[in-house]
């Protein structure tokens, strides 16, 4: 049984901690303050550390420990295909965005890559994929690079196929993969238009003078306290066409920041915002 | 109002029939709030919310990030998303590695909750197949607050309960019927 109770660390310690993460440059000013807690509780049972005393000390000399916490920030549950109703939608969002001769998307923290991947595949499916160019970035190259590699377990893929099967795509699943005993791995030209980056934590886009068409940034707003997610969700609008969408995640509820107003609501249900 | 205690209940194979029942005798007027974590189909959003409400006097909604907790509701934690408690009473949500196969997961929603709310937290524990929830009791235990657990000879599956009553000292280990008068007694109606 633990022996302390998790998510209860005394603002002093979260003062420390953010601050040593600062100094080493991983600021994490504006996690809000459960996942901060919960982020110190995941390093101190990931190092076994038994004080928050130990791990800071550790945290200051130990660079492997900055890594793993970076790490820890990347969300590492992504789904294929999670939320069938969404995937619906876009059937109908990519159709209106496809009558321009381009399209530009900007993928806002890949996570583990199966979202990333969906999308992909399903751009693939309504013959997108070639018209598309995909901007792709995560804070922490070591999940980048796993990311790029692709693998998935076949298993992975397989408890998929139900619901990629209700959104009426023509092709099993599995064909988008190469087999190799129990792992698939990504068919590399579904890729081919898709360019990595590594994310500062603290900007949410890339500069790369693009205005997207789209731009995805699902289950990473939840992370972060209301001034930080509104500034997110201003740097998002200034980078995203006239016209263009942004999807957040299920439980996400953009109409508590400010920088709302230059988005109307398409779905509140499948959290689809269009900017104005 | 700010709130000053909170009820979280969680549950897991053959919970739902034992909450239908409590929440169709929780009085309209039931003051705290009721917070209910569930083991629930990853990839099936709709109907779970929809069939609690038809039993109950006091709406059931699943909440969005960083929404206030309120007196007199009932919240649901969103199917596929761990739902926490964050430190200036609103809600918050991680779509981070399941916990116990579980997410959302009984202890998350408690250790969270017995974090926050400190000894102002009232934990009751129904019916599961695993042992998610244990944890999270011991933790609302420690910090002062109620623990309920259901008498395992009444549940359809006694794993859940039955861990927790081997490893925390919970104070009431009753039926379902009992649960619903403790809570009333615990929290009278005051109009």
């Amino acid at each position: 049984m633990a022996s302390m109770i998790p998510f209860e660390i005394p603002y002093s310690d979260l003062h420390t901690f953010t601050g040593i993460l600062t100094a080493k440059n991983l600021n994490v000013q504006g996690l809000r303050r459960i996942h901060v807690c919960n982020l110190i509780q995941r390093l101190l049972q990931h190092y076994k550390f038994h004080t928050t005393e130990h791990l800071f000390q550790s945290l200051n000399t130990n660079p492997d420990l900055i890594q793993t916490c970076r790490e820890m920030l990347c969300v590492s549950t992504g789904e294929f295909f999670r939320d069938a109703s969404l995937w619906i939608q876009l059937k109908n969002i990519f159709k209106k965005i496809a009558v321009q001769p381009n399209m530009n998307i900007l993928f806002a923290r890949t996570s583990t890559g199966e979202e990333l991947y969906s999308l992909l595949i399903f751009l693939q499916e309504m013959d997108l994929l070639k018209k598309t160019k995909v901007h792709a970035t995560e804070i922490c190259n070591n999940v980048l690079q796993q990311v790029k590699r692709a693998v998935y377990s076949i298993k992975t893929i397989e408890n998929t196929q139900k619901i990629y099967q209700e959104l009426g795509l023509s092709k099993s699943l599995l064909e988008y993969f190469d087999i190799s005993g129990s792992t698939a791995t990504l068919k590399p030209y579904l890729t081919e238009n898709c360019t990595f980056f590594i994310q500062d934590i603290h900007s949410a886009v890339p500069d790369f003078q693009v205005q997207y068409d789209l731009i995805w940034y699902r289950n990473q707003l939840i992370y972060w306290d209301k001034p930080t997610a509104n500034q997110y969700l201003t740097e998002f609008s200034s980078v995203l066409k006239s016209g263009g969408y942004f999807i957040s995640g299920y439980t996400e509820n953009l109409d508590i920041y400010p920088a709302i107003s230059n988005f109307e609501t398409i779905s509140f249900e499948d959290k689809i915002y269009r900017k104005k | 109002m700010s709130v000053e205690h909170i009820i979280v209940i969680g549950g897991s194979a053959g919970s739902f029939p034992i909450m239908n029942i409590l929440l169709n005798r929780i009085p309209k007027n039931f003051y705290p709030p009721i917070i209910l974590c569930l083991h629930r189909l990853k990839n099936v959003r709709h109907g779970f919310a929809e069939a609690l409400n038809l039993k109950t006097n006091i709406r059931v909604n699943e909440p969005q990030d960083k929404e206030p907790i309120k007196s007199n509701r009932i919240y649901l934690a969103p199917a596929n998303y761990h739902l926490l408690i964050d430190y200036d009473h609103t809600f918050a949500f991680s779509a981070g590695e399941v916990v116990r196969y579980s997410r959302p997961s009984i202890d998350v929603l408690f250790m969270s909750a017995a974090a926050v709310f400190g000894d102002k937290v009232t934990a009751i524990l129904l019916s599961g197949a695993n042992t998610d929830g244990t944890d999270g009791i011991y933790a609302v235990h420690k910090k002062g607050g109620i623990t309920i657990v259901q008498d395992p000879t009444t549940c359809t599956i006694e794993t859940m309960t039955a861990s927790a009553i081997k490893n925390v000292p919970v104070q009431y280990i009753l039926p379902p019927e009992k649960i619903i008068t403790t809570l009333i007694s615990l929290f009278p109606i005051t109009n």
